[in-house]
């Protein structure tokens, strides 16, 4: 799930520091939100193909990250039908986009020794042309493209002054009979003379000439460059107004076309829209403007020029979105509890009346659209009104339907401010649809990630509120619930009992836990609060969980704590839950009875120690309850910390050490159960020092080479082995005996 | 007697001679194109800068063009101050390729540009908001760098590289420069991102413990947070701020401006209800950064570089700011 993005900004800012800003813009708008998975519309079932990359998006295009300028596509295609025989799609792609202009220079003149891929007859009379052509053209990009970055020019903006090359280029425009040829070299004069020192001869050359060529993609591409002139002149106004007529007119060049747009001032933006000359340029203008700007006024002006226009479709689903992101709809929200604002009101307002209309290209469009404008704005009569007129225009468009069926179920719920069995009963297909059962779509970009979220949340949240503890779990898992035992038990009697409604049934199905898990997470709290009988019986409940295997003999006591170590150790015996547990009962038998108290006592020191963080047996805990938020202390209260406060404890095991102490026989005994008292002591001081919270690990901290009472106390045993082992094994106490 | 006196007096006057090593002060110099405009010009000579700060190039990192320098800078003028360049390192490219290789693509454009320029210089300063990921190889590049090039070389230090010296590590530099600014996230309502006392103090009582000798960059700068629906969606740089008192869709009230009217201005559409939140630096917040470092730092800082040498920037305060802070360390 993606999230608010104000942390990747804090990354920005923290990492960029003394650049912070400079990068912070060169991103653009939207750099700090991600609607991908924060919405209930998949905006592609609104917007055709080519205008998917205006579809809201936290990156300035949507779905779209590569640099490759869209027109490529259509200019190896507009080669390759030229070429015909002479060469297949994969040579020209390679002679246009990759190959040097040495390799050209090779080729044109016929010495055939570059290596490319792909089918090219170098003596055909077009592979000729083609070459002479790129031979030109490489000349005119070697001032537009700059491939050796660390290259240093303390010049900012190359010009292109090979005038003999632009003559040339000119004259062969001028004498070619070829019309393929012919358009290609008045585009390649417009773009020599706009990447050299005068500029002015572009838009000179383009006027005198432009009502003799055809309206084609490369006609907009020279119209682009006219209006980089103006661009650079800073003749924003007129530059803006000629890029628009490129976004309305050349798909290709669209997304170029609005990447251009930029009105500097207020003025600008006003003189544009009165050099439109009708009302598809206006409403071309509109359109961009609304793409950087206001959608809900540009879709007003768009609406009254030219209902028709498709532009309305991308900016409707950026409308929505953005309506969406400010509401309690998106899961970005809901938990701030924002309400929609007034802004989203009147898009819904505007949005009805168009709908109502049906003036529009796709009329259903804008009823499903009006449809959740009015839910999100709570007016339900309205979505209801429009969802049912999008219904019946949309029988042929399955994709659309199942957007629709979110929607109401959307609408549905949040018209819900209580519970009870009848809306249960009511609402059960739609849920187990969206929850459960939903089908592949085929389209993967549908989403229904913010609807799932929001529907158990919201549900989740009536259940609370009328005090159903079982079923707002069974929506959404909680920390904690468990450890509250009216819960606890308050869910084993929901899944025991012998008969679930269906409704009942679609809760158990979404949620993953059993019983199983519940008697292995009360046998795990029993193990902890050393009541072992207990654990017992109720890990023998836990079916297939009390035979899972640990890792490491819980049993082992180390001078060093390596609880990988300990599982990659050859073991003498394996040990399974539930074996583990009757193996401690047989132990506290035999210390009850006076059998050797010593080594009982020390081993089952070792098993506790072994159930905390710092021992091998952490699998023991591991469940899907137990430390199913993990055991690190978040400050989330909605997250169990007890977890921790539980595994980090050492108390049991102290206890047993103690006892193993005090029935030692010998100093080699006495050695081991200092030490192992003294690795407690250390747990429980770092435990402190560090704070269970708060900054808990973070960094690194430092060794502190504190005198525990287990240290100095061990310091009384040098003559043992144990304290010599103790000595080569770990540094801590090395240091410690070195310090004091 | 009169002798003791006499004793006395001239160890008094002698230490008080002695007792103000000089602070030195200098800018960042961090615009594409070298240009001092009259305004810089006389704030480099009123505070006897000797040596400037300047960007050369950043270092970046994409898919499609690999490691590459953004906007290397350009010289319009001959400068008559040392030049120290600065290069400021994503710490993204140090997640990529060779750090030698890196470090000698460096070096050489830093000669091509004091090629251009006429100029040489003796120290390079390096720029990089390293991480634990990221140590090793920015490590390598540092030390690479200082020994292919033979010049002293120095590096900026965040706050939390002062903390957490044991996680972040210390670099192989001649020196650091302390960077007391950027201290939250944009955005983070009631709180200035780019000075903080309250979060920096939690930071500097580690400044005793930190084993590099310091240098000190203070925040000059303000730009201005854009808000929408309460969001922070984007920052305003001085330039695009330039005349907004006088513009009639804004109202100013404090350091804010709210947008009356969806509106172009300087190239960004302003929508009504639409706010700027101005951050800045007030002069007393930099004789307090002064004051408290002064008290936290174990030595005194060699030069106290201001961010950023800029007319916008200079405007804001009287032009004896620099010594007053510089004199409170």
């Amino acid at each position: 799930m993606k999230r608010t993005f104000l942390a990747k900004l804090l990354g920005i800012s923290s990492g960029a520091m003394l650049f912070a800003y400079g990068v912070m813009l060169a991103c653009g708008g939207d750099w700090d939100f991600d609607y991908v998975y924060t919405t209930n519309l998949t905006p592609e079932l609104f917007v055709p193909e080519p205008d998917r990359p205006m579809i809201l998006s936290q990156n300035l295009f949507y779905g779209t990250r590569e640099s490759q300028p869209s027109f490529h596509d259509q200019m190896i295609e507009d080669w390759t039908k030229y070429l015909g025989e002479a060469a297949d799609q994969q040579a020209v792609s390679f002679f246009l986009l990759e190959s040097s202009r040495v390799v050209i220079d090779t080729l044109a003149n016929k010495k055939k020794t570059v290596g490319f891929k792909g089918k090219f007859d170098a003596s055909s009379k077009k592979a000729q042309e083609f070459m002479r052509f790129l031979h030109l053209a490489k000349k005119v990009e070697s001032a537009s493209v700059n491939t050796d970055y660390w290259s240093y020019d303390p010049i900012e903006y190359k010009t292109f002054d090979d005038e003999k090359a632009m003559a040339e280029i000119e004259n062969i425009y001028k004498s070619t009979q070829d019309v393929f040829l012919k358009k290609r070299y008045w585009f390649q004069t417009i773009k020599a003379y706009f990447y050299s020192a005068d500029k002015a001869r572009a838009i000179k050359f383009f006027d005198q000439t432009s009502g003799t060529v055809s309206k084609d993609w490369l006609y907009y591409r020279a119209l682009s460059y006219v209006a980089g002139v103006h661009y650079k002149n800073k003749e924003y106004a007129r530059a803006n107004y000629l890029f628009s007529i490129v976004f309305d007119k050349s798909p290709a060049l669209r997304r170029t076309a609005l990447f251009n747009f930029h009105p500097q001032e207020q003025s600008d933006w006003q003189q544009t829209l009165a050099m439109t000359k009708n009302k598809d340029e206006k409403a071309a203008v509109w359109a961009m403007q609304g793409y950087y700007g206001d959608e809900l006024e540009a879709i007003k002006e768009i609406y009254s020029l030219k209902p028709k226009s498709t532009d309305l479709e991308f900016l409707l689903s950026r409308l929505v979105n953005k309506v969406e992101y400010n509401s309690s709809f998106s899961t970005e929200q809901w938990e701030s509890g924002q309400e929609f604002g007034i802004k989203s009101v009147e898009a819904a307002s505007v949005v009805s009346k168009i709908a109502k209309d049906e003036k529009t290209a796709k009329p259903h469009l804008w009823h499903m659209a009006a449809g959740y404008l009015n839910t999100i704005v709570a007016q339900y009569d309205g979505s209801s009104f429009h969802y049912q007129k999008a219904e019946a225009q949309i029988a042929d468009n399955a994709m659309l339907q199942v957007q629709l069926r979110l929607f109401r179920l959307v609408d549905a719920i949040s018209q819900l401010d209580q519970i009870d069995s009848q809306t249960e009963n009511r609402l059960l297909p739609e849920l187990r649809w969206l929850l459960l059962d939903f089908p592949g779509t085929g389209n993967e970009e549908f989403r229904r990630e913010n609807a799932v979220r929001w529907v158990r949340s919201t549900l989740s949240g009536l259940y609370q509120k009328a005090e159903n503890p079982v079923c707002a779990e069974l929506y959404v898992r909680k920390g904690g619930f468990y450890r509250n035992p009216d819960h606890l038990k308050a869910m084993k009697a929901f899944m025991e009992k012998s008969y679930w409604t269906p409704y009942q049934s679609m809760l158990l199905d979404l949620y993953n836990l059993r019983q199983r898990d519940i008697y292995h997470f009360e046998a795990v709290t029993a193990t902890l609060d050393n009541k072992i009988a207990d654990a017992i019986s109720l890990m023998q409940k836990a079916g297939e969980l009390k035979d899972a295997e640990l890792l490491g003999d819980p049993f082992l006591g180390n001078i060093q704590d390596c609880h990988d170590c300990d599982h990659i150790a050859v073991k003498k015996r394996s040990y399974t839950h539930i074996q583990f547990l009757e193996e401690i009962q047989k132990k506290q038998l035999k210390i009850r009875n006076l059998e050797d108290v010593y080594t009982n006592s020390l081993l089952l020191g070792n098993a506790f120690y072994n159930l905390t963080h710092f021992g091998n047996a952490r699998t023991f805990y591991e469940d899907d309850i137990f430390t199913f938020w993990g055991y690190e202390y978040s400050g989330d209260d909605r997250m169990d910390n007890q977890p921790m406060q539980d595994v980090f404890n050492c108390t049991i095991a102290r206890k047993y050490y103690e006892q193993a102490l005090k029935y030692a026989k010998n100093d080699e005994q006495r050695a081991r159960c200092h030490y192992m008292l003294a690795k407690c002591e250390r747990n429980d001081y770092y435990n402190e020092a560090l704070g269970l919270g708060g900054t808990f690990w973070y960094g690194e901290g430092k060794a502190h080479f504190l005198a525990w009472d287990g240290f100095v106390a061990l310091k009384k045993y040098s003559k043992t082995k144990f304290y010599r082992d103790v000595l080569n094994e770990c540094g801590y106490f090395k240091t410690y005996i070195e310090k004091h | 007697m009169k002798h003791l006196y006499f004793f006395v007096a001239i160890s008094l006057a002698l230490a008080s001679c002695q007792r103000q090593p000089l602070v030195e002060r200098s800018f960042y110099y961090w615009r594409t194109t070298f240009d001092l405009s009259q305004g810089e010009q006389d704030a480099i000579k009123y505070n006897g800068v000797s040596r400037l700060y300047v960007r050369y190039f950043d270092i970046d990192f994409q898919q499609q063009k690999g490691i590459f320098p953004r906007a290397p800078i350009r010289f319009q003028t001959k400068p008559d101050v040392d030049i120290v360049p600065v290069l400021f390192i994503k710490n993204e490219v140090f997640m990529q390729g060779d750090v030698v290789d890196l470090a000698t693509k460096c070096l050489k454009l830093i000669g091509d540009i004091n090629r251009s320029a006429g100029i040489s210089n003796d120290e390079i300063q390096l720029d990089c908001d390293w991480t634990v990921q990221t140590r090793e190889a920015y490590f390598k590049f540092v030390e690479t760098v200082k020994a292919l090039s033979g010049r002293k070389v120095s590096a900026t230090i965040r706050l939390h590289q002062v903390k957490y010296p044991e996680t972040t590590g210390i670099p192989k530099v001649d020196r650091g420069v302390l960077m007391y600014y950027n201290m939250s996230a944009v955005g983070t309502p009631d709180r200035n991102s780019i000075y903080d006392r309250k979060t920096a103090l939690r930071y500097i009582k580690s400044l005793k413990d930190y084993p590099l000798p310091l240098d000190v960059a203070l925040p000059i700068y303000g730009w201005g947070v854009l808000r929408r629906d309460g969001k922070p969606i984007g920052l305003k740089r001085k330039e695009d701020l330039t005349g907004i008192d006088q513009n009639p869709h804004f109202e100013h009230s404090g350091n804010q401006f709210l947008v009356t009217k969806n509106h172009y201005f300087h190239a960004t559409y302003y929508q009504q209800g639409d706010r700027i939140v101005i951050e800045s630096v007030s002069k007393q917040d930099l004789v307090e950064m002064a004051e408290d470092l002064s008290d936290a730092m174990r030595n005194k800082p060699g030069t106290i570089i201001f961010y950023d040498l800029d007319d916008f920037n200079l405007r804001r305060y009287e032009k004896d700011i620099f010594g007053q802070t510089a004199r409170n360390f």
